[in-house]
Formats: structure tokens, C-alpha cells, sequence
């Protein structure tokens, strides 16, 4: 309950937001997800605690990483 | 029992560093999940290290990111795509008149079916300023990219790769570079010498394994379609191949131990320094130049400057008997015509084809003194 989804993409792209967030010192993980929002299928992304959802928003946002937010 | 000495490195380096091999090994029993698909743990490990391949290349290239790294089966379809998917349609391009068959090959078949027209460049005897004079002069108003081999896989000519970057970007065109002889023997900036597609490899100059290849995108190089499709692990439901980089063109599951086995011999060749390897190889190449000067049986066919690969003919034996005597004193180079028809016409050697010889950062100044040995015996005894 206290995690949170960001839906990213292919598993290149999930590893590159889990480095940029790690450089940040926010811990995450490369997660498997259904949760695209087109529904396209298979899609990678990376799941971190809730309390780091703003800084984890504003850091991919740095990047130019494009993601779909998911609260589980 | 023979000495063995190996002088085909221009075909594909031998040996590997032991850290390559022994890392491929360590992968196939530790770590070989599917890159890219599940998310089990094998699988995330497995994606995690074909993204540290795309990193390294990224680092050694000075490319723009780990996503503009694509892994392909080797540079001939990696080669392909940039030639197919990211050159306008119906537009013209130019390429050198020393290029291999894939580039050659490609640029034809797109012309034959009407896709583009093409025109060579002069590529003298590596002179810029020749070159570009005749780079401008077959510039037309819808050449829209300059397709070229940074070094001949047949002779040691290499061409001036920064100063043509600089001419394409300069009139909005691609450059599409095939590195596979140049990559791992010079060092090589994708922003210094302004190329937007950097095609090669692993298995040469890098030092990696056989079966792999890469094409480097530049930021804001944009493609106008794909040529192979299938599954690529991300939106499987999606009748068409992803838009983004790199999955878009790589469908099929990526070689997770060509991945492991890059990183290692890249690794290799930071920790040499690309410098030494380059004075090495100048310097064996100078002893190897000696020694074939001292024989007047034996022509130098393009010996423009200081890199490791010559041809050669002689006027006493067919490139192939030499190259069957040379083997069996445990000499390995290669014979014929290198797949590089429009070299040989430049070199006048299309009708016999030429003895390659080609140095590795391997070799020793001890491998060149056997060859002299043993042409010695041809030639003189």
C-alpha cells in the first residue's frame, strides 16, 4: 500500500530511471507491470516507496523519461 | 611442432583476452536469463548486463546515451538498418570507393529497387583536402548522407573521418560510419567527428565475441522505418515494433554472453589505453613494412599510412599458393579479395585478388621476425 508504480516502458528504460533515482539516493526496483496506459501489454517500470514519489517525479521528469503512475 | 602466429586480425582478433572468454563462461552458467522479457531474477540480471554493454560502448564512443546503443548480429546489419531505415527515401548519398560489401551491397540493392542513387567519393591517398574537394563536387542538392568505412579492411588507408563529419553536418546531411576497421585500433568520438550512425563489431578491433554488432545512434537522428520485426518484450500487444530507441530495432532475444564478454574486452582496451594500443601497433606496423620492403618478389599494394593491415601480391606465387605456404610454416593470414570489390579496382587488384596481412595489439615485434624467417625461405632459399 505504501509503494508506488511508475510504469515506464521497455527494460532499457526501467534501468535507466532505477540508476537515475539511485544516483539520487532513492531506492528502487525494475518491476514488471500491465498497467501501460494503452494498454499495449508487457511493460516495464520501476516501484519505490511512496514517500519518495514527488522527488521520483521530479527526478524522471529531469531525465526525460516518460512514465504512467500507478499507487498500489 | 610449428609456431603459429596469427595475422588476420582485420577478419576478427585472436586471441581474446582471458577476462572476455572466462566472463562469457561465468554468464552461461550464472546468468543467462532472457534480457528483456521476464522479470525473474535471472532475466533482470541478464537485462541489467546487455544495459552495462550499451553503457560501455556509450563511454568508449562518446555517444549520447545508453539507449541510442543497439545491439545487432554483427556491422553488416547494423550496416543495413542505418543504410535502409534512416537514409530518405529516394534521396542520393555518396560513398568512398573503398567500401566492403556491406556497404556497397546495401547502397546497390536500395538503388536497384529504386530507393536511392549513389555516387563514390575519391578517397586518393587519404587526403582530406582531395577528398572533400571531391566530396563538394558530387554533392548534389538531395544528398542527404555520406555512407563510409573509417579505415580500408584491405590496405592501411584510413579515411579523415572528423574533417568529412564536419562537411555532412555542415550541409544537413547523415553520416553513417562503418567503424569495423577502425573501431578498437584508434580512438573514436561520435560529437568530435560529428556522426550520426556508428556501425561495427564486437569481434575485431574490440576484442569481443563473433555473432555481435552495434549501431550507434546520434541524438536527433530520427529512422523512417524498421527492417526486421518481432517480439521485443515491451508492448506485446501492439500489432507494431516500439517507436523508441533501441528496442525498436531489436526484435528477437539479444546474446546476454556477447553482452558480458563486450563489457570485459572493453574494459580491456580502457585499461590498455587506446593510446598505447595505437603507438603499438604503429610501431609493429613499421617492422612489418621493413620486412616486406626487403623483398623484391613482394608488392605493397595501398600503403598509405600507419595503421596494421597490407596487401600484397608476388610476382613468384598466386595470393593463395603463398597463402598455403604460409600456413603451413603456421603463418594464418588471408587470401582473395577481402569482400571489397571497388578497394581492389582502386588498388588494381581485382583480377588477382591480394595476401592480407593484419596486425592485433597480440602480435609481437618476436612474430614479426618468424614471418621475416619464413619469407626468407620462400623468397631466398
Amino acid at each position: 500500500m505504501n509503494k508506488c508504480v511508475f510504469s515506464i516502458g521497455s527494460v532499457t528504460h526501467a534501468i535507466k530511471a532505477q540508476r537515475a533515482l539511485s544516483e539520487h539516493s532513492i531506492p528502487s526496483k525494475v518491476v514488471k507491470t500491465n498497467n501501460d496506459r494503452h494498454n499495449r501489454g508487457c511493460t516495464y517500470g520501476i516501484e519505490t516507496e511512496l514517500v519518495y514519489k514527488s522527488n521520483a517525479v521530479r527526478l524522471l521528469d529531469m531525465y526525460g523519461i516518460g512514465y504512467v503512475i500507478n499507487n498500489n | 611442432m610449428t609456431r603459429t602466429v596469427y595475422f588476420d586480425n582485420a577478419a576478427t582478433t585472436f586471441p581474446k583476452p582471458e577476462c572476455v572468454s572466462y566472463e562469457m563462461y561465468k554468464c552461461m552458467h550464472e546468468y543467462c536469463g532472457n534480457p528483456g522479457r521476464g522479470s525473474n531474477f535471472l532475466a533482470m540480471k541478464a537485462s541489467e548486463t546487455v544495459y552495462n554493454a550499451r553503457c560501455s560502448l556509450k563511454d568508449f564512443f562518446n555517444a549520447p546515451s545508453a539507449e541510442n546503443v543497439i545491439f545487432t548480429f554483427n556491422a553488416t546489419y547494423a550496416l543495413n538498418i542505418a543504410i535502409k531505415c534512416f537514409i530518405m527515401p529516394h534521396s542520393h548519398i555518396l560513398i568512398s570507393d573503398i567500401e566492403h560489401n556491406a556497404v556497397y551491397r546495401p547502397v546497390v540493392s536500395q538503388a536497384v529497387h529504386g530507393r536511392l542513387s549513389f555516387d563514390h567519393f575519391l578517397t586518393f591517398d587519404g587526403n582530406a583536402d582531395k577528398i572533400l574537394d571531391d566530396i563538394r563536387k558530387k554533392t548534389r542538392r538531395n544528398t542527404k548522407a555520406i555512407v563510409c568505412t573509417a579505415a580500408s579492411n584491405i590496405c592501411n588507408l584510413r579515411l579523415p573521418i572528423q574533417k568529412i563529419g564536419q562537411y555532412a553536418k555542415d550541409h544537413g546531411m547523415l553520416f553513417i560510419v562503418d567503424a569495423s576497421q577502425l573501431a578498437g585500433h584508434t580512438a573514436i568520438d561520435m560529437q568530435n567527428s560529428c556522426i550520426s550512425i556508428l556501425c561495427g563489431p564486437f569481434h575485431k578491433g574490440l576484442y569481443g565475441p563473433q555473432g555481435g554488432g552495434f549501431m550507434i545512434v546520434n541524438k536527433n537522428v530520427e529512422a523512417y522505418s524498421t527492417l526486421i520485426e518481432g517480439g521485443s518484450g515491451v508492448n506485446s500487444l501492439d500489432m507494431r515494433m516500439p517507436h523508441t530507441l533501441p528496442e525498436m530495432f531489436e526484435a528477437g532475444t539479444l546474446s546476454t554472453p556477447g553482452a558480458a564478454g563486450l563489457i570485459k574486452a572493453l574494459e580491456y582496451l580502457s585499461t590498455a589505453d587506446m593510446n598505447n594500443i595505437e603507438r603499438y601497433e604503429k610501431r609493429l606496423s613499421a617492422m612489418l613494412r621493413e620486412v616486406f620492403t626487403k623483398y623484391n618478389q613482394i608488392c605493397i599494394h595501398g600503403d598509405y599510412n600507419d595503421g596494421g593491415v597490407f596487401s600484397l601480391t608476388s610476382e613468384t606465387h598466386s595470393p593463395e599458393e603463398l597463402a598455403c605456404i604460409l600456413d603451413s610454416n603456421g603463418i594464418m593470414i588471408r587470401s582473395g579479395h577481402h569482400c571489397a570489390p571497388l578497394c581492389h579496382k582502386k588498388l588494381k587488384t581485382a583480377k588477382t585478388g591480394t595476401v592480407r596481412f593484419s596486425l592485433g595489439i597480440f602480435n609481437t615485434e618476436s612474430d614479426i621476425d618468424y614471418l621475416d624467417s619464413v619469407l626468407k625461405k620462400i623468397f631466398i632459399s
